[in-house]
């Protein structure tokens, strides 16, 4: 129960201070040219070798594998599918605008952003498996 | 008598005392003669120090002199070095570089009474003794005082002020549109909203030089279509007179350069920035301005393609090192190697038969070697002798080049004001040169 308590709060604070940081490096770079260039860089860098291709391809396999496990992680403990992986689907959705969307495309984190993202949803899964019903 | 007027003369005393208390240094100071400057100029044991703004030096006629200009053989410590906070290390280092020693009889003028005063009460808390003093309008009109061939190019704060009081300053044309632009990286609130010279507008440098949209990321000079826009969105013609403004003056420099490039005529730029205009007590303002577009700029665009070498210019120059130099103004560590000076290029090195040519100490956002301790132009007999020691032959074709154009622009400009006449900037630099996989090499060069 208390390693449960541990693990929900360890993750829900983790992807929040993930998104926060995402957040302060975008309304920063909007003042620092040097941390823009080098957003803009990684931002280049990290579309044209991890998301483009075929290793958007190996994404999108990664991204069903982690969504199967989620799923059997739920059924496992016992859990409906809905409403108990909301969280996970919430962050898949967010996922998909985040890569979708004209204006997260235009932000400067926006390849941090995807990374971050994706480990929100990994993050996520490690709480559907290790926190069963009610916990 | 009660307390009260006791306390009001006493603190009257103190006031007074603390006013009239560089009048006493001043007063303190030996007075030279004409005769005796003239005397004394080719003298190994004398320096004369030409206190005043450095665009009096450059050849701006400010506090009401007759003659803009420098006195020849003299060189320059400027009371406006000394408003800036912290730099006690780069003062003495400027001291030790132009050659202002205790063993020597130091001349200080000014032509206000009040800026030799200030250094003579700085160089005292350094030690020195043998301080002297000259009015440097007593300098006689028919003796010409040296000025630099185009110093109109750089324009000091009081300059600007004056054209913002309706005036038309010394080299100005009466008849001309004068435009005041504020050039920075970002949007309005990276730099322009902090605050900038009034009536200026704001221009992103982004407009041009746009980052590439694939890898490799770059901030490579626009085409000249997107240039042509870029003037006509701005409201530039070639018949402007436009001073360049900014924080950082790089971007200035950079705005500047393209801005002659296009065509526009008369393209000037504040001499050290923004901190030039606070440090001669002037406001900075707030509120944004935008640009009018223009429908024509009214001449073809680029209007002077001869001060940016392409890289095809640049790999043709460099076949003819008799009369082309490659100048590399990168820092000692990028030129070797060592590092690449950008956190978005990785490839080091240097565009083989390039020559150091001098940039900053620290990091490729620098300037220390061409610039005062208030961000001012340096001294040019100083520039000149780094480059004499670098074997840069300023009779040659110079073509400044760095990372990607920003600190050769600046550099080019200062060139420009002393009087090189056949001076370009390869804008492309390092980074367009090594990601365009052209070969380049690495360690110290070969003497």
């Amino acid at each position: 129960m208390k390693e449960a308590k541990l693990i929900n709060f360890g993750v829900t604070s983790l992807q929040v201070a993930l998104v926060v940081v995402l957040v302060v490096l975008e309304f920063l770079s909007g003042y620092k040219a040097g941390l823009a260039q080098h957003l803009y860089f990684k931002k280049i860098y990290y579309v044209a070798h991890y998301y483009q291709g075929a290793p958007l391809l190996l994404h999108g396999v990664l991204l069903l594998f982690l969504t199967v496990l989620g799923v059997k992680a739920c059924r496992q403990n016992g859990r409906k599918i809905i409403p108990h992986c909301y969280r996970y689907f919430f962050w898949l959705a967010v996922l998909i605008s985040f890569f979708m969307l004209s204006f997260t495309r235009d932000l400067n984190i926006y390849a941090h952003g995807l990374m971050v993202l994706q480990l929100c949803m990994v993050l996520e899964v490690v709480r559907l498996m290790f926190v069963k019903t009610g916990q | 008598m009660s307390k009260i007027p006791m306390k009001i003369i006493f603190y009257h005393m103190v006031v007074a005392l603390v006013t009239i208390m560089p009048l006493h240094v001043s007063a303190a100071l030996p007075q030279m003669t004409t005769e005796q400057i003239l005397s004394i100029q080719e003298k190994q044991d004398w320096k004369i120090v030409d206190c005043r703004l450095n665009d009096a030096f450059n050849g701006w006629k400010l506090d009401g002199v007759e003659q803009g200009g420098h006195i020849p053989g003299a060189t320059d410590f400027s009371a406006n070095w000394l408003k800036i906070d912290g730099n006690e290390k780069e003062l003495k280092e400027t001291l030790a570089a132009k050659g202002m020693s205790k063993d020597k009889n130091i001349v200080l003028y000014d032509a206000n009474g009040k800026d030799a005063t200030v250094v003579a009460e700085y160089l005292e808390s350094q030690g020195f003794g043998d301080l002297h003093y000259y009015d440097i309008k007593n300098w006689p009109v028919e003796r010409q005082l040296q000025r630099y061939e185009n110093y109109h190019l750089i324009v000091p704060a009081v300059i600007v002020h004056d054209i913002l009081e309706g005036q038309t300053p010394e080299t100005f044309p009466a008849d001309k549109n004068i435009k005041i632009v504020e050039a920075s990286w970002g949007e309005e609130k990276t730099s322009y909203a902090k605050g900038h010279i009034p009536t200026s507008f704001h221009i992103n440098t982004d407009n041009i030089e746009p980052p590439t949209t694939t890898d490799p990321v770059m901030w490579m000079l626009a085409d000249d279509d997107t240039l042509s826009e870029f003037a006509l969105k701005f409201g530039f013609t070639k018949d402007d007179v436009v001073i360049v403004t900014g924080a950082e003056q790089m971007a200035a420099y950079r705005i500047a350069l393209v801005l002659r490039y296009i065509g526009v005529e008369d393209v000037r730029v504040l001499n050290g920035g923004t901190l030039s205009w606070t440090l001669a007590g002037y406001e900075l303002e707030k509120k944004s301005h935008k640009p009018s577009s223009v429908a024509d700029f009214g001449a073809q665009i680029p209007g002077d393609p001869s001060v940016i070498d392409t890289i095809e210019e640049a790999k043709a120059g460099l076949t003819t090192p008799d009369t082309y130099t490659l100048v590399d103004n990168r820092t000692w560590d990028e030129h070797i190697g060592a590092i690449s000076g950008y956190s978005y290029h990785k490839i080091k090195g240097r565009i083989p038969g390039s020559v150091f040519g001098y940039a900053g100490k620290t990091d490729a956002y620098s300037l220390d070697y061409f610039r005062n301790p208030d961000k001012t132009m340096r001294n040019v007999d100083e520039i000149l002798a780094l480059w004499q020691e670098q074997g840069i032959d300023t009779n040659k074709r110079l073509a400044f080049t760095c990372g990607s154009g920003w600190r050769a622009a600046e550099i080019f400009y200062y060139a420009d004001v002393y009087g090189l006449k056949d001076i370009g900037v390869y804008s492309d630099g390092w980074i367009g040169w090594s990601n365009n996989g052209n070969p380049f090499v690495t360690g110290e060069p070969k003497k």
